[in-house]
């Protein structure tokens, strides 16, 4: 009687204990083939197109080198990079943006690449040279450039060829007219149901705000990464445009929410969007639309464009193999190499070998937001950027939704943006 | 019944042991019997609950970013969040507490009253009801990323079907998601809608334990539906109510998702709530004392909060009933 009731709570211990041990343990394969983990967050359809350049890698590579891929959703990814690393189970290759490699580089995330470049084919002269510098921090590469993103103009073709636009607008008056004659009432119940732009009043508003700054002659952040820049006159010029597109020339809908412009564009109810180069393909997805792309129209003194860039980066390993360093840095030469399957996730190619190539130029849509190369503008590579940076979008948002004047709200925002740089140390 | 047991049962402190076993060995394994009941919970409860907690209060003391090793502070956390109104713990948490808290006094009744409400109509025996209940039920399957993306194209501005036929019967155009009150009523609408189901499962239980002939005794008195629904329902189902508001309460204050997904915490920062500000301070700003000071004052104040409860809603209990 009693010793079935031991049994039994032998058992169920047992049981949860075995439930406890059975995760961990891995086994490396070791027939000379060397296995790389590769984490990123690509897990969008661009993820499909990634696969296919390590799957493509994989065949040429066989018996020397395997690369397992693993996507996790960005958020997630940031989240874990840190303690996968602390806890010394990094993967051997990973892929960020470009304004989180100084920020990881800085707390011991990630291996300085200096001294391993030489061996593979990866030199500086055939990378566009502002994204190549960002790489860097403090004297050291930490980033090899995969590709770079900016944003740019989504016009609907139809639309403009209603109102009489064969072209896209190129600076801020072309921009305003065909806004407003594309902004219309279509069915006379004397309600606007038709527009010509969407301001998003959330991301990726930041994006716009960046680069107009920019065209207004303005700066972001200081370069030391400690100070706000943005809350000047120029920030407040800028943020002010933004807020007339709404409600000084009403060529935008008030109050857009997360994505509201996006569904506006797809539905073909608003002439010019403005969003990133990774929406390329989603919105070839849309049927019905016929849509085209372009720079960004210049509303400032001087052209800038925001962007970011995928970085290729070694997290930092307990115990550095130098087999497998030196078959990672292959790996990321050969996708950088190879990038063009990933150009046509909606990316423009690092290195200028592939981006000059033909086959990239008869990307249409990637090669118009492909103009903006020379004038691109990236987040200073310190540390602390994002931190003075990142209060802008609740500045940007309670201006656009009418709820606070610019100067007011930047100033909020720099004070707390230098504040969370402090508390960063 | 066996004579045997039951004069032993009286003869002692009314335990309900059978004799003839071997005494000594035996009553050191009835000792530990209990305690091996609950050991399978116990271990999962002290690894996944008592040593985090510990881990809490022990990384809320120190400055850690998870690579370099935490450095002793002492209550330095603390002393920013309560004390210090110029450091930017203090003006983010309270921020973020404040806006919890109004969710949780806009939400909680609502969480109350509509599944209480769902629970006594479906609680008939009529054609359908079945049906109903699994109607109800149903958005408590989906995830919070599906809820969230389905309210955020139905509420959408601009888009969105709710504001199509408004404007179609001549109303105004709502910013459902973009400005106050709008963006609490729309996070409070989805909640509802997400939730319901529970709630209204373990009333419809709690109404179906209430003895039919409470009802009938009731009817023949000469009681109406709402008295019967205040004196008889009501009290009947005190511990599923007691249940219900307590970890409807604790839910509501662990809000995530809803927000995260369709308002960002806009506009401005007045829809982020603690979970969204204790999520971005340790896991995206990796200050993680802070962080887990954060998360021990909200823990600690939902204790209070669920003590009160109880106190407040058992109260009635040792009354006895009227």
């Amino acid at each position: 009687m009693w010793s079935k009731k031991w049994l039994h709570a032998g058992l169920a211990l047992l049981l949860s204990i075995s439930l406890l041990t059975a995760c961990g343990g891995e086994t490396s394969g070791d027939s000379g083939t060397v296995t790389l983990t590769f984490w990123n967050g690509f897990t969008g359809p661009d993820g499909k197109n990634m696969k296919e350049i390590v799957d493509q890698f994989n065949k040429e590579h066989k018996g020397k080198i395997h690369v397992k891929m693993e996507a996790i959703p960005w958020d997630n990814f940031y989240d874990k990079i840190r303690t996968v690393v602390a806890s010394g189970k990094a993967p051997d290759v990973a892929a960020m943006h470009l304004d989180q490699v100084p920020r990881m580089a800085n707390k011991g995330v990630l291996t300085p690449l200096d001294g391993h470049l030489e061996k593979v084919d990866l030199k500086k002269e055939d990378f566009l040279p502002e994204v190549w510098e960002a790489g860097v921090y403090e004297d050291k590469r930490y980033g090899i450039p995969l590709d770079v993103h900016p944003i740019g103009l989504y016009y609907n073709v139809e639309l403009l060829k209603e109102a009489g636009f064969d072209k896209p607008p190129t600076n801020l008056k072309e921009f305003l007219e065909v806004a407003k004659a594309t902004t219309k009432d279509t069915d006379g119940d004397g309600k606007i149901d038709q527009w010509g732009f969407g301001m998003p009043t959330l991301w990726p508003a930041q994006m716009i705000f960046f680069s107009n700054l920019h065209q207004f002659g303005g700066e972001a952040v200081s370069s030391d990464g400690t100070k706000a820049l943005y809350n000047s006159e120029e920030g407040e010029k800028t943020l002010q445009l933004m807020k007339d597109m709404i409600f000084k020339y009403k060529v935008s809908p008030k109050n857009i929410q997360q994505d509201g412009e996006n569904t506006l564009f797809r539905q073909g109810k608003m002439a010019m969007h403005i969003n990133g180069i990774w929406m390329i393909n989603g919105l070839k997805e849309q049927k019905g639309l016929k849509f085209a792309a372009a720079p960004l129209p210049q509303f400032g003194d001087q052209k800038a464009t925001w962007a970011s860039s995928h970085n290729l980066v070694l997290p930092k390993q307990r115990d550095e193999d130098p087999k497998k360093t030196e078959a990672a840095m292959t790996f990321v030469d050969y996708v950088t190499e190879n990038s063009l399957a990933w150009a046509k996730a909606g990316q423009i190619p690092a290195r200028n070998s592939v981006r000059e190539s033909d086959e990239f130029k008869a990307l249409k849509e990637q090669s118009q937001f492909a103009k903006q190369v020379d004038y691109l503008k990236f987040h200073n590579p310190t540390p602390t950027f994002v931190d003075v940076w990142s209060p802008t979008e609740q500045a940007i948002n309670k201006v656009l939704l009418g709820q606070k004047e610019p100067e007011e709200a930047l100033n909020q925002a720099a004070k707390k943006g230098e504040k969370m740089a402090e508390a960063q140390k | 019944m066996d004579p045997r047991i039951e004069k032993h049962s009286t003869s002692f402190t009314g335990t309900n042991v059978p004799i003839g076993d071997g005494k000594t060995k035996g009553s050191a394994i009835q000792n530990a019997t209990p305690y091996l009941f609950i050991a399978p919970h116990l271990v999962f409860f002290i690894i996944f609950l008592i040593v985090p907690i510990g881990y809490g209060i022990y990384i809320s003391l120190h400055e850690w970013d998870y690579l370099t090793p935490p450095e002793f502070v002492g209550l330095q956390h603390y002393r920013n969040i309560f004390l210090n109104p110029t450091s930017i713990d203090y003006v983010e948490f309270w921020n973020a507490f404040w806006n919890t808290v109004q969710f949780v006094v806009f939400a909680v009744p609502v969480l109350i009253v509509v599944p209480l409400v769902l629970a006594v109509a479906v609680d008939t025996k009529t054609w359908g009801t079945h049906f109903f209940r699994a109607v109800f039920y149903a958005p408590s399957l989906l995830s919070v990323a599906t809820v969230s993306l389905i309210w955020l194209w139905i509420l959408d501005t601009n888009a969105g079907i709710v504001n199509f036929y408004l404007n179609k019967f001549g109303g105004e155009t709502v910013p459902w998601l973009s400005k106050m009150p709008w963006a609490w009523i729309a996070l409070v609408v989805m909640t509802v809608w997400w939730t319901i189901g529970r709630n209204m499962i373990i009333f419809l239980a709690g109404l179906q334990d209430i003895p039919e002939e409470l009802h009938e005794a009731a009817k023949i008195d000469g009681a109406g539906r709402l008295s019967r629904f205040f004196h008889i329902i009501l009290p009947g189902i005190r511990g599923p109510m007691l249940f219900c508001v307590v970890m409807t309460t604790i839910e509501s204050f662990n809000l995530f998702g809803q927000p995260y997904m369709t308002t960002q915490g806009g506009p401005g920062e007045e829809t982020e709530v603690l979970m969204m500000l204790i999520r971005q301070v340790g896991f995206a700003d990796f200050r993680m004392g802070s962080a887990a000071a954060m998360a021990l004052i909200m823990g600690f104040s939902l204790l209070l909060i669920s003590m009160v409860q109880f106190a407040v809603m058992n109260r009635g209990q040792i009354r006895g009933p009227r």
